[in-house]
């Protein structure tokens, strides 16, 4: 049955969240979250329970450097959650896929983040535009072999900034999850007008998963959870650069049973957490 | 990003129940209904659509819509158009209904404005950007006349800058001006010019909503949420978290729409 639910009462994780200074602060001038304690503030304003993190520096410098940051800045707080950045297996930017992940699991990490797309200037990506690394399978298929082998979930982010120019590959999405049938895939923050090629992808990759915070769509969360099952869906903010607020209300107000709420709202993202294999 | 109002804020306290804004006015002054070329409108079948639409304002509290069809913008706006004559004539009390007009056709626009304006719609939609028409062009002239001429609201997608649209709402003083995409270079027209308001239809950025206040147009915009392009949350959402007081929510989400729907003798 449709109900009316509370933020409270869903418990919400959040899938999508950044700290550190990032280079282009959001388009409104007011969006950076430099600390914990900031970040803290925000989820207890928004009512949001827990959130998965990853670090400016990560993304924009250099993983390992940015995966270090990030641990020391929310370390001792329950509430948040590392995802780290990485990269290809072949330079000596990261360890070996194996100790990559005994790595993160040493240090509590059971997520991470791919950003194959670099845009110097999101204004004008025509000409800024870099590839920062291929996620084809002949550069990054050793190392989904072994987050496979661990069931790590996988957050592909390709700097979608503004939604009405979305910037993912699908056709690279769905060549990963057909290779990778148990990895998690998380698709973070695509743009509007993509939903036929979404639904194309819920409907064949059992293993794909979307997080909405760059999809307003008229009633997104129930059409999906009804045709594909809310196990799909993951709550993302995408704080600092836009506020939690449409997301949260698109699925506290959603005309779906409570049940359904409550995985989209955070045990889908705890259920991916849980299963994965140390 | 610190707090600077409290919890006990009624409008936060419903949303963040779930609960719809029954208590509250709540006009959504950019609001669609229909069919896209570009992606996929999930419960929008044409037989069903506004039935779903009304099914969905109920459920987040929203008492009226300013509408106009969704695929206006990029097919032929005359069947359109009768999609909306329909709703109104469904829900007369939920819809104030726009036509939809595509400047390319200025032999046309005439006609359909007032065939339209005689089966109940009231207020113009105008789009030069996607109709791929100047901003300033001509043929607006021949929607702005019409306005002027009924009183009636325009909701324009892309406007000419302020000094411009200035002396367009001096000139066409008894329409009333709809910024389709409210930004900030427009504050100092939407100050001056009583017949000029911004629609809030714009990525929920932080601090977006706050800077309405800083900036003196509290008064001055009005919630569009740009439904069923978008879910109707898009409108509430950043208004109903804004950390900015319950008075000025209020503003936003209806009373600033109702006295310039009463203006044009559009509130009932």
């Amino acid at each position: 049955m449709s109900q009316y639910s509370s933020v409270e009462e869903l418990e919400f994780f959040d899938a999508n969240c950044m700290i550190g200074r990032p280079c282009h602060p959001s388009s409104g001038g007011a969006g950076i979250l430099l600390n914990k304690n900031q970040l803290l503030e925000e989820m207890k304003y928004y009512g949001i329970k827990e959130t998965l993190v990853y670090h400016a520096m990560a993304k924009e410098y250099d993983a390992r450097i940015g995966n270090n940051i990030l641990l020391e800045g929310i370390k001792e707080e329950d509430s948040l959650h590392g995802c780290w950045a990485v990269l290809p297996p072949y330079t000596d930017e990261m360890p070996a896929p194996e100790q990559l992940v005994q790595e993160m699991f040493q240090k509590g990490v059971k997520a991470v983040r791919l950003f194959p797309n670099h845009y110097e200037n999101p204004l004008i990506p025509e000409w800024s535009q870099h590839q920062r690394f291929y996620l084809s399978e002949w550069s990054m298929g050793t190392l989904f072999s072994v987050f496979e082998e661990h069931k790590i979930p996988v957050f592909l982010d390709f700097d979608t900034s503004e939604p009405y120019n979305d910037r993912t590959d699908w056709d690279k999405v769905y060549d990963i999850c057909k290779n990778h049938s148990d990895v998690p895939i998380v698709l973070a923050r695509f743009g509007w007008r993509v939903n036929r090629s979404l639904y194309a992808l819920l409907a064949q990759c059992d293993n794909f998963y979307c997080e909405l915070s760059g999809t307003w769509l008229y009633r997104i969360v129930e059409s999906i959870a009804k045709k594909f099952g809310a196990e799909r869906i993951l709550f993302g903010s995408n704080m600092p650069f836009t506020t939690p607020a449409v997301n949260l209300m698109m699925i506290t107000h959603a005309e779906i049973s409570e049940e359904d709420k409550k995985l989209i709202a955070g045990d889908n993202l705890r259920r991916l957490l849980n299963n994965v294999k140390i | 990003m610190k707090s600077t109002t409290k919890i006990e804020d009624p409008i936060l306290q419903t949303v963040k129940k779930g609960l719809p804004l029954s208590d509250e006015l709540v006009v959504d002054s950019h609001m669609h209904l229909g069919l896209y070329n570009q992606y996929y409108v999930p419960f929008s079948e044409h037989v069903d659509a506004v039935h779903q639409l009304i099914r969905h304002m109920d459920r987040l509290g929203i008492d009226k819509g300013c509408i106009w069809s969704m695929g206006g913008q990029t097919a032929d706006v005359v069947p359109l158009n009768d999609l909306i004559i329909d709703a109104v004539e469904k829900y007369p009390d939920r819809f104030i209904g726009y036509t939809f007009v595509n400047l390319n056709y200025p032999e046309v626009m005439v006609d359909e404005l007032e065939r339209c304006f005689d089966l109940g719609l009231r207020g113009i939609k105008l789009i030069p950007a996607y109709h791929a028409y100047p901003a300033d062009g001509e043929n607006l002239h021949i929607a702005y006349e019409f306005a002027n001429q009924h009183s009636l609201p325009m909701h324009i997608h892309n406007l000419p800058e302020s000094e411009a649209l200035d002396k367009l709402a001096e000139k066409y003083d008894k329409a009333v001006f709809q910024i389709g995409h409210y930004n900030r270079s427009y504050n100092e027209v939407m100050k001056q010019r009583q017949n000029v308001c911004g629609i809030l239809t714009e990525q929920p950025h932080p601090g977006f909503i706050e800077r309405l206040v800083e900036d003196d147009v509290i008064d001055k915009a009005l919630i569009g949420s740009d439904c069923v392009y978008f879910d109707a949350a898009f409108g509430i959402g950043p208004i109903a978290y804004a950390r900015i007081s319950y008075e000025d929510k209020r503003k936003l989400l209806g009373l600033n729409a109702k006295r310039i729907l009463e203006r044009c003798g559009l509130w009932r």
